[in-house]
């Protein structure tokens, strides 16, 4: 324990750099399959029809391919690349999102059952558990 | 959790960045430990111990200011 390790100073803000850009590329890569299925997507739907409607089964194949690599090995890397603190706030985030799902998703479904709501839309639902964990992941960032 | 990084570091002349990069993590990470909003896992405070030559009790206290 008592051995120093006392490496130059500039090898410290070369790696925080280096961890930075590593980071930076993940993320990067994760849009740009947001962004190609999102081209295909659009250019594939039915003109008028909604999100998706009448996509070939083939590019729903493709599409879903992408989805399970770009997630699996992006957040694997991604794991890789963020330290504990990073992770923790993703749990942490990721923790609010399951609960607030269960919850809301529950209550829309009984009173849905009960006549009081429309029947749960599964599109609303996803981006509303996406929204609310990217707003627990910034508000765990800002008060950590 | 109370600690000394913020000593140790500026005797160093180090910024949090240089320190997070020593330690493979980021500057966030660091100002969160100096200002006690986070307390590093085991290993983590092992790293940090190695990085200063010093024992975690050196660097770390609990909140009622005894050795870890």
């Amino acid at each position: 324990m008592r051995t120093a390790m006392r490496p130059e100073p500039r090898d410290g803000l070369a790696a925080a750099k280096a961890r930075r850009q590593r980071i930076q590329l993940i993320i990067m890569g994760l849009m740009g399959a947001g962004a190609v299925l999102g081209f295909f997507s659009a250019m594939f739907e039915v003109d008028g029809g909604g999100f998706m409607e009448g996509i070939p089964a083939g590019w729903a194949i493709a599409a879903s391919l992408i989805v399970i690599v770009a997630f699996g090995y992006g957040g694997w890397r991604y794991n890789l690349a963020t330290d504990e603190l990073d992770r923790r706030d993703n749990q942490w985030a990721s923790a609010v999102a399951i609960n607030v799902y269960i919850v809301g998703y529950a209550t829309w479904y009984i009173w849905w059952r009960g006549g009081l709501a429309p029947e749960p839309r599964h599109e609303t639902v996803f981006v509303a558990t996406l929204a609310v964990m990217l707003l627990a992941y910034g508000y765990k960032k800002l008060r950590p | 959790m109370q600690n000394r990084l913020r000593v140790l570091r500026a005797e160093r002349n180090w910024s949090q960045a240089e320190l997070g990069g020593h330690l493979g993590v980021s500057r966030q990470a660091v100002n969160a430990i100096e200002t006690g909003k986070y307390d590093p896992s085991l290993p983590l405070a092992f790293r940090i111990a190695r990085l200063f030559g010093l024992p975690i009790e050196e660097i770390f206290e609990d909140e009622d200011g005894d050795a870890a």
